[in-house]
Parts: structure tokens; C-alpha cells; sequence
């Protein structure tokens, strides 16, 4: 009983401090002024020239190709933060796989056979492997990139391990890992060579919402989409084999 | 009143701390903690709305910008795969806590450590 | 008083408002339950049901791509694992060759004492 009072005390005074002090400095809802944001300058890609309006399907070798604005900052603007968060993920599928090699009696889950299961699922894999792959090929056209086909692709190979019992991951899915992470710092250091910053993007941008466009950025996210999916799917499976 | 959605947002992050601080399993607290990152992320990308904006893509619709704010947007991409993260170590943490202690109640575990020490 | 069902009437009139209105009452009463239940599964699914309902308030905040990331993501892979890991956890309970760790503990208290 003491416990719920002392909780809903700390609640209560860290609430104050946020609804009292901090939402009066804050605009209102709805009310930004775009034009004082840098937002801005990514939005009409001159970050380092002047100003002039971007228009789809027509303007041509800009400073940053892709169509999709938030593709843009992840992968070009601000690529190093993508890079660390890649490094996250890596630690946290490291700690997984490490953690849950130690443990002494090995339970492996087991799931009953359903026939009706196995049949369906040789049907829906290969959709959802498609689907996964085509939201990260066309992360620069529309609303997806890397991660959420990744995940798509983590998640059919749940599917494929709840209708199999006899199903693992072989230990394939960490080479691919390794090497699409290598791959990331590869790119950023042939940025460096030829350009002289670290991740620039070297390759000819084309007209905005063309499939080839965009420079480097739909090949950074091929291989982050390649990266998530085989990390999760092993994270799963080392969570379900004990 | 216009802004309720921050006021919702803060009180999922009042749930989430409540939900820390008072309950007495480990894995409830690791529940909460989901709840605050989740309340976070909607503040964030509440944040940058602009009345009358679109979705911040080119397309055949949109030909010239009329946007909403993008860079939250790309902050809060980043912070959700990094909640999942945190998600699954902590979740292989509580079962090598479950198998050495015998529990996950911290009073429990406190006990049983002073017990064999 | 009238001014406020006035001003009431007025918000939802927009769809937009009526559903995020909504979604976010749903919200507050998942997220509390997750937190206040006894059993540890309920409280699961109640979270799943959270992050579900949080993809709708970002389609209408316009974030597409949150929202398919927020939707893999969520409803899937973080339940899945948590599901994956209480089940390591409980089975435990039901084999027959561990010994009981709290109960030879408190043997040990009582025989020093």
C-alpha cells in the first residue's frame, strides 16, 4: 500500500514539472513555424547552395536524389547516426546470442504439428519474403526503408519456425550480418577516399522519383535491410533453442 | 485544449513511471518501461505537426512541398528499433535472473543473497 | 457550460479528431490494465495492444514510415520474443529435476538460527 502512494507521488511531481515548466515554452499544436526550423533546407535539399524549389519527376542532380525526405535524412544527411544505431543492434544481438549459449538445461520449445499450418505456410513465405524485399528496395520512392523490411523478413522466418519443428537457423544468417555490416563501413570509407568525408554519397544523383536515383542511398539501405533481418531472425531463433 | 495529444502522451509516461515504482516483478517493470518508450515516441512525432501539412514525400499528389516536419520523424525511427533492442537483452537477463535466484521479486532476490553471502 | 458542449461538437465534427479521441482513450485504458494485472501474459497482450493502437495516432499525425516501422516492430518481434522468454521462464516450474531453490534456502535460515 505504501508502495502505490510513493509511486503515484514521483508520477505526480515529475508530471508537474513536465505540464507546468515545459509545455508553455513549447509551440502550440500544429502551430510550428516552418520557415525558422532546418528542416527547411532538407526539405528543399540545399543545404550548401541557395535556394530553389524541388519538383517531382523534374528537377534533376540535386545535392540528395531520393523522393522520400525521411530516407534522406537516415541515410544521407545523417548517416553516422544510422551507423550507431546499427552498432546497437549488433551489441544487443551479440548479448543475446552470448547470454543464451550459457544456459544449462537446454528446453527447446516445441510446438504441435498442424497440417493445416505447414501447407499455408508454404504458400504465404515466399509472399512475405517479396514484401519484405520490396520495402527496402523502394525505401526511397515511398514510406518503409531498411528496417521495417528487415523485420518482415525476421518475421516470415518466425512463421517458418512455428509450423516446422525441425527448422533452424543455420549459422549463414551471422555471415550474412558480418558482412553487411563491413559492408556500411566500406561505403563510408570509399566516401572518404574519393570525396574526402566520411559517408559522402559519390554516386550521380538522378531525377527525383526515378528508381535509380539517389546516389548511394538505396544501396545503404539494401544492405541494412539484409543486416536486420538476418539479426533478429538469429535473435529469435537463440531465444527458442535455449 | 487543442493540444490533447500531449496530454495523453504524458499521461501513458505518468502509467509507465507508476508502473516502475510500485510494481513487484521484474517483468511488469520491464513492461513499463515499454509503455514510457512507446508514450516518448508519440510526443516526439506530435512535435512536428503542422496544420495543413502532408506526409513528406514527393509524389504525384504532392508535387511541390507542403510538408510536415520530417527530422522527428527520422529521430523516432532510430528509437524505436533501439527499444526493441533493449527489449531482448533484457528479456534473456530476467531468465539467467529466474534460473540463478530462484525468483524475480528484488526483496527475494535481496534475501537470498545475503543468505548465501 | 453550453460553450463548452459547444466547443465539443465543433472538434467532432473533423473524423480525424474522433478517432485519435478515441484511440487514445483505448490507449489509457490498455496501458493501465498491462500495468495493474495480476498475471503476466494478460499484461503481454495489453502491451501489444498499446503498440497497435499507437500506429493509428501516427497515420494521423501523417508518419507513414513510423507507422510501418512501429507496426512490424511491435506487434511483432518485441512480442514474440517477450512470448519466447516468459515461456523459459514458467516451464521451469513443472520439471521434475531441479530442486526447489527458496525452499532449501529458508531450510538454511532456519537450521543456523
Amino acid at each position: 500500500m505504501m508502495r502505490r502512494v510513493w509511486a503515484i507521488l514521483v508520477a505526480g511531481v515529475f508530471l508537474y514539472f513536465l505540464i507546468a515548466q515545459f509545455l508553455p515554452i513549447i509551440p502550440d499544436f500544429g502551430n510550428a513555424d516552418m520557415f525558422l526550423r532546418v528542416s527547411f533546407d532538407i526539405i528543399s535539399k540545399s543545404t550548401t547552395s541557395n535556394y530553389n524549389v524541388v519538383e517531382f519527376k523534374k528537377s534533376k542532380d540535386l545535392e540528395d536524389g531520393s523522393a522520400n525526405v525521411v530516407t534522406s535524412i537516415v541515410a544521407n544527411y545523417r548517416a553516422f547516426d544510422t551507423l550507431g544505431e546499427v552498432t546497437v543492434l549488433f551489441c544487443a544481438a551479440i548479448g543475446v546470442g552470448i547470454l543464451a549459449s550459457v544456459l544449462k538445461p537446454k528446453r527447446k520449445i516445441e510446438f504441435e504439428e498442424h497440417r493445416v499450418l505447414r501447407i499455408s505456410t508454404g504458400i504465404i513465405f515466399p509472399l512475405i519474403l517479396l514484401f519484405g524485399v520490396y520495402i527496402f528496395i523502394h525505401g526511397h520512392l515511398s514510406p518503409g526503408g531498411g528496417f521495417p523490411g528487415g523485420t518482415t523478413i525476421a518475421l516470415g522466418v518466425l512463421l517458418l519456425m512455428l509450423s516446422n519443428n525441425e527448422f533452424k537457423v543455420t549459422p549463414v544468417a551471422k555471415h550474412i550480418e558480418q558482412v553487411a555490416g563491413a559492408g556500411y563501413v566500406v561505403i563510408g570509407l570509399m566516401g572518404l577516399a574519393i570525396g574526402g568525408v566520411f559517408l559522402m554519397n559519390f554516386l550521380p544523383t538522378g531525377v527525383v522519383g526515378n528508381l535509380f536515383s539517389g546516389g548511394v542511398v538505396p544501396i545503404v539501405y539494401i544492405l541494412i535491410g539484409f543486416k536486420v533481418g538476418a539479426e533478429l531472425s538469429s535473435v529469435v531463433s537463440d531465444l527458442r533453442e535455449g | 485544449m487543442s493540444n490533447i495529444i500531449y496530454y495523453v502522451s504524458f499521461i501513458l509516461l505518468g502509467i509507465g513511471i507508476y508502473g516502475i515504482v510500485s510494481q513487484k516483478n521484474l517483468f511488469k517493470q520491464l513492461i513499463s518501461l515499454s509503455i514510457i518508450d512507446t508514450a516518448v515516441n508519440i510526443f516526439i512525432v506530435a512535435l512536428g505537426y503542422v496544420q495543413g501539412g502532408e506526409a513528406p514525400i514527393y509524389s504525384a499528389i504532392t508535387p511541390v512541398a507542403n510538408f510536415v516536419d520530417p527530422l522527428p520523424q527520422a529521430l523516432v525511427l532510430t528509437a524505436i528499433v533501439i527499444g526493441v533492442g533493449t527489449l531482448a537483452l533484457g528479456s534473456i537477463l530476467l531468465i539467467h535472473i529466474d534460473e540463478k535466484y530462484g525468483s524475480l521479486d528484488p526483496d527475494e532476490i535481496r534475501d537470498t543473497r545475503e543468505v548465501v553471502e | 457550460m453550453t460553450e463548452f458542449f459547444e466547443k465539443l461538437v465543433e472538434i467532432l465534427k473533423d473524423p480525424l479528431n474522433v478517432i485519435s479521441l478515441s484511440v487514445s482513450g483505448l490507449m489509457i485504458i490498455f496501458a493501465f490494465f498491462a500495468v495493474e494485472t495480476k498475471k503476466i501474459v494478460d499484461s503481454l497482450i495489453s502491451l501489444s495492444a498499446v503498440s497497435l493502437l499507437s500506429v493509428l495516432l501516427f497515420v494521423v499525425l501523417k508518419a507513414p514510415d513510423v507507422a510501418i516501422t512501429e507496426a512490424a516492430v511491435g506487434s511483432g518481434i518485441a512480442t514474440a520474443v517477450m512470448i519466447f522468454a516468459l515461456w523459459k521462464i514458467d516451464s521451469k516450474a513443472d520439471s521434475d529435476n531441479q530442486p526447489d531453490k527458496k525452499a532449501d534456502k529458508q531450510l538454511n535460515k532456519a537450521g543456523e538460527k
